[in-house]
């Protein structure tokens, strides 16, 4: 490798990428063989190689580009009808390209690659082709329908002399863009093109201009409307990977030396540097988005080599499966990207392999022929979600459990009370497999597991559901990036440890009267809206001197599918940490999943909740029954909404959690005035901040201390902060008792946790901060859809 | 004459060195971050410029009793396999030259853990230095398995 050319380096990763594009576009253009646009692309990209492997003296390469070119250009020309086995011909043309480039790639030379056999493939092809070709196509142009059965309809258009290509495939026509706009006629058009194709050489705006059919203004407006398509491949470069990591590692530490310049910068109180401080804040928070999105890439990627998979596999076992995708152009980071590759296409070998019945159950279960699998990305709540949906047979639930009794993961009794989900949650067990007969692509019990734990190892979750008879979901969650998590960093003893946000459901202050923790027999618990949470004490766990049970907190956690509750001596605030890798040294410790370097510049250690849980030796059975019973109740309770419970002088103030984005502490000393309004700099964004005591006219006592604690409602970019006193908990609204308010502000009163508590009117408290929250939002909107 | 660069620092009285191209850095450094349940030879983790170094607390694998960490403690930086690691020290001392000939392997009446991290002893004007087997010495769990 090292002694391999630029240029041969530069060519062998241009190919690659264009072989990719060839595979799609070659299960495209079997879809919809008549697409001229589809043929002359793969024609472009595999005569690029050919002309590049001459030049670079690959001979063997050249000979097997230019076969699979002469076949294509027949397609092309309309000379071959394009079938399934001219396809499967040119992809295996490619696929000898691409062994061709990996043995150049390894030795720098082409070696003993087969190439022969594939070119006489083609050349059959070809041969056949051209018996085919008895009946003239411009004949069968003329009577389309007669020879329809034997031969597929050639192209429609037999240009005398083929159309000038498009330099790049995707640009809109100059001609159509012109007559869009009302700047030339359609007809003139139509005879410029004419003209064209009639052998003038000159461009299509050159012979309107000179013909005096458009203005000089309006043909180079349309040449710019034209050009961003085209800027796209010219204003990119590639970067190396290492370089943009070693840039993301860079601004993970200017994230870090900020937070501390800006913290030391607001003790000096020196305006003019809190101005600096505050500017560089911005500068740093955009520059880490934008090195962010350079490592983001479209799902595509990886979802690219998909349609083949799916061709060549549904083939081999007679069955018809159309791949569906959507939302392809979900991004997600790189690395990710390269972490969830393998397992998506074990999902979607599975689907094709077991979950599409063959072709005659279908039928026989009144469903069309054809399979469809679908391939799904969509952003949801900070994480990537990406589904692999078949509508097959759908897992059998019933031959699940029995399966899980007979390899002594579940025991018979404990079958009727599961939830049908929790069964089909078994299929991740490591050598669990239930197909009935053993293939070589999947039924072999490896697999499953393995996607499970590389998706958990990068921070994410698998779930399957399955609807019998109508099909499958398979759905990862994947978080946006590794880098830089979301986390709350809470104390204990005397050191500070860091929480992964994703983790974390609610958190509950335990004052040792209306809330406490209670022993069963030695184990601590807590009474969560009625139901035990068993407890694990962070200083037992870690082994240190184990502190009180009151004034202390409890961080409802869940991971593995396991609940529970982590007792904490205090609960900082949320930040946004980049973690880091910990030396395997304490990785075999087991409670730690990285570390992170803290705004005050120390070392914080994020703690591995699925493995705190683990540790802590939670008995699965009465976890089990834990889960099952809050199941139950929220089955039962489950419309009872979710509320935050805040202090305001002597009020308690009720918002709905699902209105909450955000908790967050300010430093007092980091408001500002704009005009008549607070606000302060959050993430690069100025929020306006409204006081909910001079809203709701509970003047009083400012509560003392350095931060107000606040709660922070975003809805599209923007967001609005609510100041109020104290957060006091997370409560279920189920209450009966219930007034209509007569105060402004307010849409009612409640009482929650034996306490009246006044149900705040969300919307006018955001209007009261920002008037033009909502307004804004609907222009956005109405831009959107314009 | 062949000779050897050897950093030298101070552990519990005895002089101690390791060659200069293994040492990344000499620093001092206030604050460490505990990390409990880990082997007790890990002092704890600090900060190196947005970078998270363990440090090694080279009395524990000398047999001796944890080093309190309070206030700056001085860290041998070393480059490590792959990513630095540090050993805490009492004091720094100079850089010396040295030649072959004044290398001697261990002494047999040197035992107990030190005789596992030594590999040679070096005779200098007045006092003895001990090179230590940069290995073994930042390898938290060999005191304890």
């Amino acid at each position: 490798m090292e002694d391999l050319g630029e240029i041969v380096g530069e060519f062998l990763m241009e190919s690659h990428e264009n072989l990719d594009q060839i595979d799609r576009d070659l299960v495209d253009l079997e879809q919809d063989p008549n697409s001229r646009d589809l043929i002359s692309r793969i024609f472009r990209a595999i005569h690029t190689i050919k002309g590049t492997s001459g030049f670079l003296a690959f001979g063997r390469l050249e000979t097997l580009a230019h076969a699979g070119e002469s076949l294509l250009s027949r397609l092309r020309d309309g000379v071959q009808p394009v079938t399934p086995a001219t396809i499967t011909t040119l992809l295996a043309t490619i696929d000898g390209v691409r062994s061709l480039l990996a043995a150049i790639e390894e030795t720098g030379g082409e070696n003993d690659v087969d190439v022969e056999s594939i070119i006489a493939q083609v050349h059959a092809q070809m041969n056949a082709g051209e018996a085919a070709e008895a009946s003239p196509p411009t004949a069968a142009a003329k009577a389309p329908v007669a020879e329809a059965a034997e031969t597929p309809e050639p192209l429609e258009e037999m240009p005398v002399r083929p159309a000038p290509e498009p330099v790049e495939g995707q640009r809109r026509p100059l001609g159509e863009i012109l007559v869009e706009a009302g700047a030339a006629q359609p007809s003139d058009v139509g005879s410029a093109l004419q003209q064209q194709l009639e052998g003038d050489e000159r461009k299509l705006g050159t012979i309107l201009l000179e013909e005096g059919k458009a203005q000089p203004a309006a043909v180079s407006e349309a040449l710019q409307a034209q050009a961003p398509k085209r800027s796209i491949a010219d204003s990119a470069i590639r970067v190396d990977v290492d370089l943009l990591d070693t840039l993301m590692n860079m601004v993970g530490e200017l994230v870090l030396a900020r937070n501390q310049l800006v913290r030391g910068v607001m003790e000096t109180g020196d305006s003019a540097l809190v101005r600096s401080a505050q500017r560089l804040g911005m500068i740093t928070s955009e520059l880490q988005e934008g090195i962010m999105k350079t490592r983001m890439q479209p799902i595509e990627h990886i979802w690219s080599k998909l349609p083949r998979v799916v061709r060549d596999l549904s083939n081999s076992l007679g069955k018809q499966v159309q791949l569906v995708m959507e939302g392809k152009e979900t991004e997600l980071d790189r690395s990710l990207l390269e972490a969830v590759k393998d397992p998506l296409t074990h999902l979607v070998r599975n689907a094709v392999d077991h979950g599409i019945e063959d072709t005659d159950k279908r039928t026989a279960a009144g469903k069309p022929a054809e399979g469809t699998l679908t391939l799904r990305a969509y952003h949801e709540g900070g994480h990537v979600a990406v589904e692999v949906a078949d509508d097959g047979a759908g897992l059998d639930v019933e031959r699940i459990a029995q399966k899980a009794v007979e390899n002594g993961l579940l025991r018979p009794e404990q079958i009727p009370t599961m939830d049908r989900r929790d069964i089909m949650a078994m299929v991740f067990q490591p050598g669990f497999s239930t197909a009935a007969k053993v293939t070589n692509v999947s039924g072999r019990g490896v697999g499953m597991d393995v996607v499970k734990t590389n998706i958990e190892n990068i921070g994410g979750a698998v779930s399957v559901d399955s609807t019998p008879g109508e099909g499958t979901v398979w759905r990862l969650t994947i978080p946006l990036t590794l880098a830089i998590i979301q986390a709350l960093t809470v104390d204990c003893g005397d050191q500070r440890y860091v929480v992964p946000q994703v983790a974390v459901l609610e958190l509950v202050f335990i004052d040792g009267q209306s809330t406490k923790i209670e022993y069963a027999s030695g184990a601590p618990v807590y009474r969560l809206r009625g139901k035990l949470l068993p407890l694990v004490r962070l200083d037992r766990a870690l082994g240190l001197d184990v502190g009180a049970d009151q004034g202390v907190y409890i961080m409802v956690l869940q991971a593995d599918g396991r609940r529970f509750g982590l007792v904490v001596d205090r609960v900082l605030n949320t930040e946004e940490v980049v973690v880091k890798a910990l030396n395997s040294r304490f990785k075999d410790i087991g409670l730690y999943a990285g570390a992170t370097i803290l705004g005050d510049g120390k070392v914080g250690l994020i703690l591995d909740v699925s493995s705190l849980a683990r540790r802590s030796h939670l008995a699965a059975d009465a976890e089990r029954q834990n889960m099952e019973a809050s199941a139950r109740a929220a089955a039962g309770t489950g419309t009872g909404e979710r509320l935050l419970v805040t202090a305001v002088g002597e009020r308690r103030v009720a918002i709905p959690l699902d209105t909450v984005t955000r908790l967050e502490e300010f430093p007092r000393e980091r408001i500002e005035h704009a005009g008549s309004r607070e606000v302060v700099q959050y993430r690069g964004q100025i929020l306006p901040l409204v006081r909910l005591s001079h809203l709701l006219g509970a003047y009083g006592e400012e509560p003392e201390g350095d931060t107000v604690s606040v709660v922070v409602y975003s809805e599209g970019a923007r967001s609005v902060a609510l100041v109020v006193d104290r957060i006091v908990d997370i409560a279920e609204n189920s209450t009966t008792a219930r007034r209509d308010a007569e105060e402004d502000g307010l849409v009612g009163t409640a009482v929650i946790q034996q306490r009246v508590t006044e149900l705040l009117d969300v919307r006018r408290a955001i209007l009261a901060a920002d008037p033009n929250f909502y307004t804004d939002l609907e222009n956005d909107e109405m831009l959107v859809e314009a | 004459m062949a000779s050897r660069q050897f950093a030298t620092f101070e552990v519990a009285g005895q002089l101690f060195g390791v060659e200069v191209h293994t040492v990344q850095e000499v620093l001092s450094y206030n604050e460490y971050t505990p990390v409990p349940l880990a082997p007790p030879a890990v002092g704890g983790l600090f900060n190196l410029r947005g970078q998270v170094i363990a440090a090694v607390d080279l009395r524990v694998q000398l047999g001796l009793a944890r080093k309190a960490l309070q206030g700056p403690v001085m860290n041998v930086i070393l480059r490590g396999d792959g990513e630095p690691v540090s050993l805490l020290v009492d004091r720094i001392g100079e850089v010396v030259d040295l030649d072959d000939e004044t290398f001697e392997p261990p002494p047999d009446t040197l035992s107990g853990p030190t005789r596992e991290l030594v590999v040679g002893t070096f005779k200098l004007d007045g006092r003895l230095m001990l090179a230590l087997d940069v290995n073994q010495a930042v390898d938290t769990y060999r005191a304890t398995t």
